[in-house]
C-alpha cells in the first residue's frame, strides 16, 4: 500500500487531535497495524518522518503495535490466526480461509510533553 | 517517498479540464469548491504569494511543497469586530492588524488560532511599537509555539522570529506548557479521510443511478485495450458511458478512450501510484457521472497501492493476463483479496505460453474464495459474452433510482 499517503493521513490526524491542546511537542504516536493491513512499517516510519517535518509531529516517534490476522476456516470451521493472506489454515491445512480481522490501521494514542 | 513505489507528491496531481477550479474535502466531510484566479498560484507552492483566489467555504487546506498541509481561513474576526487577514509561507505567516501594521510569526503545528477567548495579548513589533489584541478563540488555550522548554516564570515572554526580530507577548495565566509527558487517546482510522470521500462519491452514484467499476491491474495487462473493446460493445446498448483514466503521466489512454466516442477524464497522479476517492471527486466536478449509466474508473497500473483505496465504486475488477504467470494472486494477495471479479486477459495466448488456467484459479481462490474468474481476450473478443453478461447483471442489481437530484448531489 501507499505508505507516504498513509503517513500524511497520520500527521493530519495528529494535527487535528492536538488542536487547542497545551503542550510543547508530540513525542510519540501510537499506531495499531494489523498483520494483513499491507503496510510496511519501515516505509511508514520513513514516510512519517518526512511528512511530519515542520508540523507539530516533527521529531515524534512512531510506536507500532502489530495485531494478528484472523480468519475463519471453511475447512474445519475454526477461527484461526494467520500471518498473511496466503496462509493455509494452521489447524487443518485448508486454503479456504475467510479473513475476519487484522487489516486495521489506526492511530490509538499520542504522547505529548 | 513511498518505500513501495516512490509516490507522495499530492501537489503534482492534475486533472484535465480542471483549470483553476477544484474541490477540497474538509474534515467534516463537506466539500469546498474554489478557484485560483492568478496563473502561477497553485496548491503545492509554498511561495506564500499573494495571488488572488477566492474560497466559498471559510476553512480550507493548502498542500505545501514538502507534502505537509496547512489548514486555515483567510479572515479572522477579532473580538472588537475588526478582522485580521493573513497569508502563509509554510508555517510562517503574516498578520495584518487593523492599523495596517504587520506581524510575522510561525506556529509550530502549521497554524492554529486558538487563543484564550478573552485573553488580550501584545505583540512587540520590530520598530518598538506594541500592539495589543485578542482573538475570538472559543475558549481554547494558546497553542504551542515551537520550542517550549518549561513554565515561564514571567507571564510575558519573547519569541525569536525568522528575520531576527522578536515578538513578545503575554499569556496572563498559569499552568501553560506542561513539561511532563501525557497521553491523548485518539482511536482514529488512518483511512478515514479517504473513506469519507469514497462514501460521498457512493452517495452521489446512488443518487444518479450510476454503476461504477474500479478497474485495477499491473501495467501492461491490457486494461485499456479491454476497456476500449468493452465500450465499443456497450455503445449499442444506449446507456450513457464515461471513463476516468488514472495514469502518472500523459493522456494517451484517455485519448484511446475518446476515440471510441466515450467521454474520458484523465487524472494524472504525478508521482502518485494510485487513485484516491478525492481525485475521483475532483474528476467528477469536471464531468458529471452519467445518470443511469456506467462509469469505468481505470486505476493507475499497479497491483499494490490501489488495493487499499475505496473510490466509492460498486465493484472492483482486477485484470490479470496470462503473460504475467499463474502466481500473481499469491505475489499480490492484497489486490486479489479485494476483487469482486478477476478478468484473466490474453487467454488467446494460453497454448503458446503453456499457461496453467487451473493453477491461476486455485491461487485466486486461496486469497479470495468469493471472487469470480472470467477468461477473456481483449484482442479476439473471446469470453466477452460472459464479461458483458456479468456487467449487465451487476449494473441491473443496483438499486434503481429516479433521475438525478440537482443541487444537493453536486460537488460544491
Amino acid at each position: 500500500m501507499h505508505e507516504v499517503a498513509l503517513a500524511q493521513s497520520i500527521v493530519d490526524i495528529v494535527r487535528e487531535q492536538t488542536k487547542g491542546q497545551r503542550f510543547g511537542a508530540v513525542k510519540r504516536v501510537f499506531l495499531r497495524i494489523g498483520a494483513l493491513a499491507s503496510v510496511e512499517p519501515e516505509a511508514l516510519v520513513f514516510g512519517f518522518d518526512s511528512a511530519a517535518r515542520g508540523t507539530v509531529a516533527d521529531g515524534a516517534r512512531l510506536e507500532i503495535e502489530r495485531t494478528p490476522g484472523t480468519a475463519f476456516c471453511a475447512g474445519c470451521g475454526r477461527d484461526v490466526q494467520v500471518a498473511a493472506r496466503v496462509d493455509d489454515c494452521p489447524a487443518c491445512g485448508s486454503a479456504q480461509l475467510l479473513m475476519t480481522g487484522g487489516d486495521e490501521l489506526r492511530v490509538t494514542e499520542l504522547e505529548v510533553a | 517517498m513511498c518505500g513501495t513505489c516512490g509516490c507522495a507528491d499530492e501537489a503534482s496531481i492534475t486533472i484535465d479540464g480542471e483549470g483553476g477550479e477544484h474541490v477540497h474535502v474538509l474534515a467534516d466531510g463537506s466539500t469546498v469548491r474554489h478557484r485560483h484566479e492568478a496563473a502561477g498560484h497553485a496548491h503545492g507552492e509554498a511561495d506564500g504569494s499573494t495571488a488572488t483566489h477566492q474560497h466559498e467555504g471559510a476553512e480550507h487546506v493548502h498542500v505545501l511543497a514538502d507534502g505537509s498541509t496547512v489548514r486555515h481561513r483567510h479572515v479572522h474576526a477579532l473580538a472588537d469586530g475588526s478582522t485580521v487577514q493573513h497569508q502563509h509561507e509554510a508555517a510562517e505567516h503574516v498578520h495584518v492588524l487593523a492599523d495596517g501594521s504587520t506581524v510575522r510569526h510561525r506556529h509550530d503545528d502549521g497554524h492554529s488560532h486558538a487563543h484564550v477567548t478573552d485573553e488580550a495579548h501584545e505583540h512587540l513589533l520590530p520598530d518598538g511599537r506594541v500592539i495589543r489584541h485578542s482573538h475570538e478563540g472559543g475558549g481554547q488555550p494558546h497553542p504551542a509555539h515551537g520550542v517550549v522548554t518549561g513554565h515561564h516564570a514571567a507571564a510575558s515572554h519573547t519569541h525569536p522570529l525568522a528575520d531576527g526580530s522578536t515578538v513578545t507577548h503575554h499569556h496572563g495565566h498559569d499552568g501553560l506548557h506542561p513539561t511532563e509527558a501525557r497521553r491523548i487517546a485518539v482511536e482514529q482510522d488512518v483511512m478515514a479521510k479517504n473513506d469519507r470521500a469514497a462514501s460521498l462519491n457512493r452517495t452521489r452514484f446512488e443518487a444518479t443511478g450510476t454503476f461504477v467499476l474500479n478497474l485495477m491491474s499491473s501495467p501492461g495487462s491490457g486494461k485499456t485495450t479491454l476497456l476500449v473493446r468493452t465500450l465499443d460493445a456497450l455503445k449499442a446498448g444506449g446507456k450513457p458511458l464515461m471513463v476516468i483514466e488514472g495514469d502518472q503521466q500523459t493522456s494517451l489512454d484517455a485519448e484511446r478512450i475518446r476515440a471510441t466516442g466515450v467521454t474520458a477524464v484523465q487524472v494524472n497522479t504525478g508521482k502518485g501510484c494510485h487513485l484516491d476517492a478525492e481525485m475521483v471527486m475532483r474528476a467528477l466536478a469536471r464531468k458529471p457521472a452519467p445518470a443511469q449509466g456506467l462509469l469505468f474508473v481505470e486505476n493507475v497500473g499497479n497491483l499494490v497501492c490501489p488495493a487499499g483505496f475505496d473510490l466509492g465504486e460498486a465493484k472492483k475488477v482486477v485484470i490479470a493476463s496470462v503473460t504475467e504467470g499463474e502466481e500473481k494472486p499469491l505475489k499480490y494477495p492484497d489486490m486479489f483479496a479485494v476483487a469482486d471479479l478477476v478478468l484473466l486477459n490474453k487467454v488467446d495466448l494460453v497454448a503458446a505460453l503453456e499457461f496453467d488456467l487451473a493453477a491461476l484459479e486455485r491461487n485466486v481462490r486461496k486469497v479470495n474464495p468469493r471472487a469470480k474468474v472470467l477468461h477473456v481476450s481483449a484482442r479476439t473478443g473471446q469470453g466477452f459474452d460472459a464479461w458483458l453478461s456479468w456487467l449487465a447483471e451487476q449494473s441491473a442489481a443496483r438499486p434503481a433510482t429516479a433521475a438525478p437530484r440537482s443541487a444537493e448531489v453536486q460537488v460544491r
